[in-house]
């Protein structure tokens, strides 16, 4: 896959398992990796880059006796999100087409 | 590899980032590999889920170069050497000619004018002095008057230092500057806090990349962090501690917590040693503390001697634990890979043993009633070789 589209698509996934709750690094991975292929070294820039342009925010709590950080989704991020399914819609119209076309073939 | 082979050679390899961006990635591979591991994984499993240390570093080199963060520049050792003597030189000639000595874009920290200063100021003795330092190390001792007093170096171009006055405390905080270069020199890293000795307010320190220690202190309330850096407690008495080091090591020497001036304080953690540490080693040495002392790291190797505590709770992962003249009358002792040995003051017969360990040498009873102290060891694969000794 492209290596833009895939970078896109990994932190829009990331944003959206951010939705119901706030996460951590290891839920993040657990969550996303079964739709994307994502690792421990790839996800460190994206949380980098989603913090730095506001589409999370992150702070560290307590658990079992040790530090962990957790994300939450900024009304930035959730606009991304919306962003992004209002741009694919397009995308997968064209898509769907591609298939069928195809197929014939 | 360990967890703390692994942290230790991704901060070798990191060195070029700022100390703060530095940190943030190691706290972020050790709560993964924390998490691994609490979901089943074996350490040396989770580390190699990981991927390779040098794959990792780039990744997090190349996106910080992309957005713009300064590194500093990496050199081979030859030239590191040639450029410190070059350093010197320069320095010899600013001194002489009291000018900036600045090579290209690369500077020569140690050659630029350094200025030592020192600020003093008035505080309750129930206030609260703060400390958040990334490059300084530190060293906390008394003063000779009422005042507080802080000793550093400083350098524009460098490191910036900022004070905050509050209505019951005061904050230092020290930043390192992004530039390419080098400083060889310690002294300009150190950082000197006197409190007067009637100080009994608290202490909230921290260092990132330098050591901290607190020697001679008697009063304050003590909560102490050092994430790199060693942390050294030395003579000192107070009504608690807390301490934690993530890389670093934990050293408390002759201290007493919780006694004589201090007992029967209202708050709940009087009398009270708290130490938190990832991969640190932790010595205590000479301890007294009216309440408990609890340890909890995850690979670093416990020493203990000549502990009296009412309570001693130690939990390690993978690190040792050894214990020489201990005092306690409630003892929970718990590693999983790590060994458990030495003595315990008394008789066998003063406790109520409760041990188990699944392989390994176990010199304990499994369970044994009947002594008024109570001694709970547990390691699921290490030795467990306590013996019992009189007290002198």
């Amino acid at each position: 896959m492209d290596i833009q589209l895939k970078r896109g698509l990994i932190e829009i996934c990331v944003l959206s398992a951010m939705l119901k709750e706030p996460t951590y690094g290891y839920k993040l991975i657990r969550d996303v990796s079964p739709y994307m292929e994502i690792s421990e070294s790839t996800l460190y820039p994206i949380l980098k880059r989603l913090n730095d342009d506001g589409s999370i925010t992150s702070r560290t709590m307590e658990h079992n006796g040790r530090l962990r950080k957790y994300y939450q989704i900024t009304p930035d991020g959730r606009a991304r999100i919306s962003e992004f399914l209002r741009d694919w819609q397009d995308v997968m119209k064209a898509y769907y087409f591609i298939e069928r076309e195809a197929a014939h073939v | 590899m360990s967890k703390k082979e692994f942290l230790k050679s991704l901060n070798r390899r990191l060195c070029a980032l700022p100390a703060d961006e530095r940190e943030k990635a190691l706290s972020y591979y050790s709560e993964l590999i924390d998490d691994r591991t609490e979901n089943g994984s074996t350490e040396e499993a989770a580390v190699d889920a990981l991927g390779t240390i040098p794959q990792i570093a780039d990744e997090i080199l190349s996106e910080a170069e992309k957005n713009g963060t300064r590194l500093k520049k990496r050199m081979p050792k030859g030239v590191k050497t040639l450029l410190i003597v070059l350093a010197a030189l320069f320095g010899l000639a600013a001194v002489a000619s009291a000018s900036l000595t600045v090579s290209g874009h690369f500077i020569v920290g140690d050659s630029l004018q350094w200025q030592k200063l020192e600020d003093s100021y008035d505080l309750s003795s129930t206030g609260r002095i703060e400390t958040d330092f990334d490059i300084y190390s530190l060293s906390v001792g008394v003063s000779k008057d009422e005042k507080v007093h802080i000793i550093r170096w400083e350098n524009p171009t460098v490191v910036s230092f900022k004070t905050e006055q509050f209505a019951d405390g005061i904050k230092f905080t020290q930043r390192t500057k992004p530039f390419m270069g080098f400083m060889t020199n310690i002294m300009y890293k150190s950082c000197t806090l006197l409190v007067p000795e009637s100080f009994a307010g608290e202490l909230v320190l921290s260092v990132t990349t330098g050591d901290l220690t607190v020697e001679g202190i008697s009063g304050p309330s003590v909560d102490a962090k050092a994430t790199t850096g060693d942390l050294e407690l030395k003579n000192c008495s107070f009504p608690c501690i807390s301490a934690g080091c993530t890389t670093g090591d934990v050293i408390i020497d002759s201290c007493s917590v919780g006694k004589g001036d201090f007992a029967g304080r209202s708050d709940g953690l009087s009398g009270t040693v708290t130490v938190n540490g990832t991969t640190a080693d932790v010595n205590l040495k000479s301890v007294e503390a009216a309440d408990s002392i609890n340890i909890k790291v995850t690979t670093g190797e416990i020493l203990l001697s000549g502990i009296a505590s009412e309570k001693l709770s130690v939990k390690t992962t993978t690190g040792d634990v050894n214990l020489y003249k201990c005092e306690c009358d409630d003892t929970e002792i718990k590693t999983t890979t790590g060994s458990i040995k030495g003595t315990m003051t008394g008789a066998i017969t003063d406790y109520t043993i409760e041990s188990d360990n699944t392989t390994g040498k176990n010199l304990l009873p499994e369970s044994m009633e009947g002594g008024d102290k109570k001694l709970n060891v547990h390691a699921t694969t290490g030795d467990i070789l306590i013996r019992f000794e009189k007290a002198e």
